[in-house]
């Protein structure tokens, strides 16, 4: 691991507690002896660290805690009552009653069911339709360029002078790229698109120890 | 009385003499420095067109023969791109005249396992055991036929794809677009071999070198190098043995089971400018300005799901410029350099933005390939080639914008999802 400022810093409380492993604590040691403002941080906090190690602990008065416990109950009640005056006399129920009133009037019952229904259909619509320009950008980067490169590869098979090893090199791996793609999860997008546009979907699988010729292969 | 000529005298007439006679040498020299001067010329311009003749005549043996020879052999590709490199080592055995055998052998610096690919020449069979599929690649083959038919296209139009035929093929193209000549000869795989150089006439094309055995017309090794003069790809063969005796069952596959069948987009024949419009059912404008030497070789149609792709091909013989046309749907992504999957394979470097006439493009390697992309009056346009990128971007600026497409109607429920998308999530 390489050990950056950054990293020892974040180390050096542990380092100076000795709670690191072996490895880390040495690529600490190493580090702050060749680094000076590790090594001045290091110093600093270990300063601190005996600063703080020499304090005395002072014993707190036997009726700290019950005290201290009497005082916050009290400062909680007094908020309690503050609270009640701002909100007077009316209720919750004063509040929401004709509210209430209007949803369970007899129009608001029969007008319900339809809200629903409408909210059903058309929130999956919505969704789909918000959705619809992420994932296009996304399939569009999978499959926009191998098509059109593909095309072109190909066409150097019909240069005289051209290697076919060489051209079926790279044929050869832009279909596995696209087949790749497809694999991703993304088949319906790609074939959609024409990445892998007149495949033929999976047939069954052959028979074991099958042999397919040039001449014999299924079509 | 005695006559003597003074002695200064018959000095200065020996210094005279010497003079005449030094002087006249030096004449006589001069005449003969410049009456030979157009012989030596003469003879050196016969000598560079012999020596040029002879490597024409070579190549021309080596496509003529196409795939006559039968051989055995380990070969070795490296290709380099600028995102990084890949190479691999093959296992090749071809039967005279169709049959072929590839194995891409895996090695550390392939991205890619073992496959093998059988070709009969009209289509191919990709085996990618690691993946458990096999690819059937229609037209993608090396068939001598059909390779004379589109490498020597019987017709080509001019350049902007007008209606003016004449008569060219591949061989003359690269005659007339690339200086051919013989380097020297050198010896390779226990063989000797004639080096030929092909070094483009126009700037900004790639160049070639080719090894042609000095016995069979076969292409030993090939160095290809970019419009910039670096190495772009290089194949050879390690050992290879020529007429073995080969088995028919070498061009079987034995596939495990389980193993899916994949068949990939056919090769189609080219047509003509003309027919390819009347097929598209769109319009397809072509470029104002082609490379030098690039002429229009032919056009297919490529299908993407339910559209179809006008795919115009230019050629100068050796290379090709790829020029593609598709009417937008609407449902394109964003126009910009974003990665693709096939950064995985560190094929395709980000693609930049470039100006065009009034209209942004992106810009991406594809190995040693350049795309250049734009989208203009509702039709996305697409160039690829390994021309120099200058070249690409004054092909797209010469490109009109055709009469402006209006968008695909949209149906109704359509309509009704987009007023509530709009509804509820534009005014957010």
């Amino acid at each position: 691991m390489n050990m950056t400022c950054e990293k020892a810093m974040s180390l050096l409380s542990a380092y100076i507690d000795r709670e690191l492993g072996y490895d880390e604590f040495r690529q600490v040691e190493l580090h702050v002896a060749d680094c000076e403002a590790c090594q001045a941080e290091c110093n600093a906090l270990k300063a601190t660290k005996e600063f703080v190690g020499r304090l005395k602990a002072v014993e707190l008065p036997r009726d700290f805690w019950p005290a201290l416990r009497e005082r916050l109950g009290a400062s909680a009640q007094a908020h309690r009552q503050a609270y009640t005056r701002t909100r007077g006399s009316r209720g919750r129920g004063d509040i929401l009653r004709p509210v209430s009133r209007l949803f369970l009037s007899p129009l608001a019952r029969a007008l319900a069911p339809a809200l629903v229904a409408v909210v059903l259909v058309v929130l999956p619509l919505v969704w789909s339709a918000h959705r619809r320009p992420a994932e296009t950008q996304m399939y569009s980067q999978v499959d926009t360029i191998e098509p059109y490169f593909r095309d072109y590869i190909i066409s150097e098979y019909d240069r005289p002078l051209s290697d076919r090893t060489s051209v079926g090199f790279v044929v050869t791996a832009q279909a596995v790229t696209m087949y790749a793609a497809d694999q991703l999860g993304l088949t319906t997008p790609v074939a959609r698109t024409g990445s892998l546009r007149n495949s033929v979907p999976r047939e069954a699988p052959p028979a074991l120890d099958v042999e397919y010729t040039s001449g014999s292969h299924p079509r | 009385m005695s006559w003597s000529a003074p002695e200064g005298e018959f000095v200065a007439m020996n210094r005279r003499l010497l003079v005449i006679v030094t002087a006249g040498f030096a004449a006589m020299a001069i005449i003969a420095i410049v009456a030979c001067q157009p012989v030596a010329h003469t003879q050196a311009n016969t000598s560079a067109r012999a020596n040029a003749e002879f490597a024409l005549a070579l190549l021309k043996k080596v496509v003529e023969a196409g795939d006559q020879v039968s051989f055995k052999a380990t070969q070795t590709v490296i290709l380099w791109y600028p995102t990084g490199s890949n190479a691999c080592i093959t296992n090749v055995v071809h039967k005279a005249p169709n049959l072929t055998r590839t194995e891409y052998l895996p090695s550390a610096t392939a991205t890619s396992g073992y496959r093998i690919v059988i070709s009969d020449g009209q289509s191919a069979w990709h085996y990618e055991p690691s993946l458990g599929v096999v690819f059937h690649m229609p037209g993608a083959g090396s068939r001598p036929d059909r390779q004379q038919k589109r490498g020597t296209p019987a017709a080509t139009v001019d350049a902007a794809g007008g209606s003016t035929m004449r008569a060219v093929n591949a061989m003359s193209l690269i005659e007339a677009n690339y200086e051919v000549s013989l380097v020297g000869t050198e010896s390779l795989v226990g063989r000797k071999a004639h080096v030929i150089k092909l070094k483009p006439r126009h700037a900004g094309s790639p160049s070639r070198r080719i090894w042609v055995d000095t016995e069979l017309p076969f292409i030993l090794r090939t160095e290809k190098y970019g419009p910039n003069g670096l190495l772009s790809s290089l194949s050879f063969y390690n050992h290879i043995e020529f007429s073995p005796v080969i088995s028919d069952d070498t061009f079987k596959i034995q596939v495990l089971p389980g193993v899916a069948i994949v068949t990939l987009p056919g090769v189609e024949d080219l047509v003509t400018l003309e027919e390819l419009q009347k097929k598209a059912g769109f319009a397809i404008t072509m470029p104002e300005f082609v490379p030098d030497g690039y002429v229009f070789e032919g056009g297919t149609l490529s299908p993407r799901g339910n559209l179809q792709v006008a795919h115009i091909r230019f050629t100068d013989g050796l290379n090709t410029i790829s020029y593609f046309v598709a009417p937008l749907t609407g449902n394109e992504g964003p126009l910009r350099g974003d990665p693709t999957i096939a950064d995985q394979f560190d094929m395709v470097s980000l693609g930049r933005r470039v100006a065009l006439d009034g209209v942004k493009g992106q810009l991406a390697n594809y190995q040693d390939a350049k795309l250049l992309r734009w989208r203009t009056s509702g039709y996305e346009f697409t160039l690829i080639g390994e021309v120099d990128e200058s070249l690409l971007v004054e092909m797209a600026e010469s490109v009109r914008a055709p009469e402006q497409r209006g968008p695909a109607k949209e149906p109704f429920p359509g309509q009704v999802v987009k007023f509530f998308y709009q509804f509820f999530w534009m005014g957010r």
